[in-house]
């Protein structure tokens, strides 16, 4: 039988856990504990790094075909009030603009449009690159991959090799919601099944892309669902390794057709990231996506097996939407500022983890050096 | 709640269980207790500041509705005005509550500070929050005023619970009132 003993034993000698530790894991009442397995986890992988990024959100159209009950972002056709779809030109006129601090990375995440032709994709992609040829593409979750495969009658390794030959980098994580069955075909049942987000995934893997991947928790889901999700996402990088960092995103409420549920609580929020990082230990990264949870509570969860808080991210629209009180965008700044309250080492990083600028943490004060000493079981030791 | 053995290690290996022996026998802490907790580990504070808050003020949390208590020789109230953020609050709170009088009172504003940090701050050592939702005071309202008032304290008396503490509404006469459980979908799930 599990227990936070057992799976502490597992945790120091590098077992994996199971379905049933995942779920004592969520319902243990000790969550500062589950916290501090966490903690200790990403400490090994991370030491006291912290990543972000300088990357830049864009959606470039919000009509979309799915019926998501969470989303309210979406708009079901052109013309709807409030729906919006850019012109390519629009969408290269954003990075233009930000020119003078270029992000090294693209964020592009859409609704389904059933009308857009597959080459009005290309050319976005094509013309971001004509701007800077260096910045990464990091565009269209699965979900959407599968949706242009269904309306352009493509495989996904089609639609894939075509986008990629045009521009495409790396796939984000959005889509994942929860993949049991149960939940999914309640909240998300016309677009793509977790089989088929799975296979997207795993096609753009062995293309040689790395992707992220994500979860959508604390509506209607159980624990036991959550778990079951991440045990997915493991078993698919046991498969194919292309994963990069498991990204927990809290459902907000507002203005969808789950306004009546409360949401995920600060708490829940903390435990859940501190669950996926003991649960995948086959996925480097568990980031901290400040817009879902708020920049307090991802600082907070960076003590909770997070080691990501996402990036400055410029203009986000999606949780916006659902009535995210987080800002639409954090300076470099701000963010470094976070990361070194909560104690860390802040580290810029391109899209696939490698060290843009390794920041110096925040300076230790004499006291914090005689105890670190003392932990060290050390006389006298020089702090790099 | 018993202190689980992970808890118990964290707070071996951070040199804090001679603080808590010490408070726990009402004494004064041992010297450097100060300069100990403001390097130890977050979560070791944390933890340990729990430990303290259930043993004083046991497993109830008040909920001050609509406005925090005021401030008192017994009675901290932390609110917007506090400078300190995120990780740099919780500290504050753990500190507050180790070093603080024995069974003191740490009321977290969560109208100014966030429901969310307010609900975290519950497990690192404050003991109760204030909120500005409305009462069940200020009868007779509209019938669906006062159900969305009702809700609003549902949701409340579950971050309390989901931080694994009883919620006691006190309004503003003082009168309190234990929250009936809750049967929402996602907190059936939860075991506090």
């Amino acid at each position: 039988m599990s227990t936070l003993e057992t799976i502490a034993a597992k945790v120091a000698a590098g077992e994996r856990l199971s379905f049933d530790d995942g779920v004592l894991l969520f319902r243990h009442p000790d969550w500062i504990a589950v916290g501090a397995l966490a903690h200790a986890e990403r400490t090994k992988r991370h030491q006291d790094r912290a990543f972000f990024n300088r990357n830049m959100r864009i959606e470039v159209t919000n009509v979309c075909v799915a019926s998501c009950l969470f989303c309210s972002f979406a708009k079901l056709k052109e013309g709807d009030p409030g729906a919006r779809t850019m012109k390519v030109e629009e969408a290269w006129r954003e990075l233009e603009t930000r020119m003078d601090d270029p992000p090294s990375e693209i964020h592009i995440v859409n609704g389904l449009h059933p009308h857009l032709p597959f080459s009005y994709y290309e050319e976005l992609l094509r013309g971001f690159k004509r701007i800077k040829p260096d910045v990464v593409l990091k565009c269209f979750t699965a979900v959407e991959i599968h949706f242009f495969a269904e309306l352009y009658k493509k495989t996904y390794h089609e639609v894939l090799t075509e986008l990629r030959a045009a521009g495409l980098d790396s796939l984000p994580g959005g889509g994942a919601e929860i993949f049991h069955p149960d939940v999914r075909t309640r909240i998300a049942h016309d677009k793509a099944t977790a089989e088929q987000y799975l296979e997207v995934h795993d096609v753009a893997h062995r293309l040689g892309m790395k992707t992220n991947t994500t979860m959508l928790y604390g509506h209607i889901e159980t624990f036991e669902h959550r778990v079951d999700h991440m045990l997915r996402v493991r078993e698919q990088q046991d498969k194919s390794g292309g994963f990069q960092a498991f990204i927990p995103l809290a459902f907000h409420p507002e203005g969808n057709g789950m306004q009546n549920l409360p949401g995920p609580t600060g708490v829940d929020d903390l435990r859940t990231i501190a669950v996926s990082r003991l649960m995948l230990d086959n996925v480097d990264h568990i980031k901290a996506y400040w817009v879902s949870s708020t920049p307090k509570v991802a600082q907070i969860a960076l003590c909770f097996g997070a080691d990501d808080v996402d990036g400055t991210i410029v203009h986000e629209t999606i949780y916006h939407a659902a009535g995210s009180k987080s800002p639409q965008g954090l300076t470099k700044d701000g963010l470094v500022r976070l990361i070194r309250e909560a104690g860390f080492c802040p580290v810029e990083r391109d899209t696939y983890y490698g060290v843009v600028e390794e920041l110096p943490r925040a300076a230790l004060p004499e006291g914090a050096v005689k105890v670190k000493e003392r932990k060290a079981g050390k006389h006298l030791e020089v702090l790099s | 709640m018993t202190t689980s053995k992970v808890v118990a290690a964290l707070l071996e290996r951070e040199g804090l269980t001679p603080l808590l022996a010490a408070r726990e026998l009402g004494q004064e802490p041992p010297t450097g207790a100060a300069e100990l907790l403001g390097n130890c580990d977050i979560l070791a504070l944390g933890a340990a500041a729990n430990v303290v808050r259930r043993r004083e003020c046991g497993d109830e949390a008040r909920v001050y509705v609509p406005v925090p208590p005021p401030a008192s020789a017994g009675v901290v109230v932390l609110t917007s005005s506090e400078t300190a953020r995120g990780t740099a609050l919780l500290r504050r709170i753990a500190e507050l509550r180790l070093l603080g009088p024995i069974g003191l009172r740490i009321v977290i504003d969560a109208g100014s500070l966030g429901l969310e940090i307010a609900q975290v701050a519950l497990s690192f050592g404050a003991s109760d929050l204030a909120t500005p939702t409305a009462s069940r005071r200020g009868l007779p309202m509209a019938l669906e005023a006062y159900a969305k008032t009702l809700v609003k304290r549902r949701e409340i008396a579950a971050y309390v619970e989901r931080a694994g503490y009883a919620p006691v509404f006190v309004s503003e006469g003082h009168a309190s009132t234990r929250e009936d459980p809750v049967d929402s979908p996602s907190r059936a799930n939860v075991d506090s």
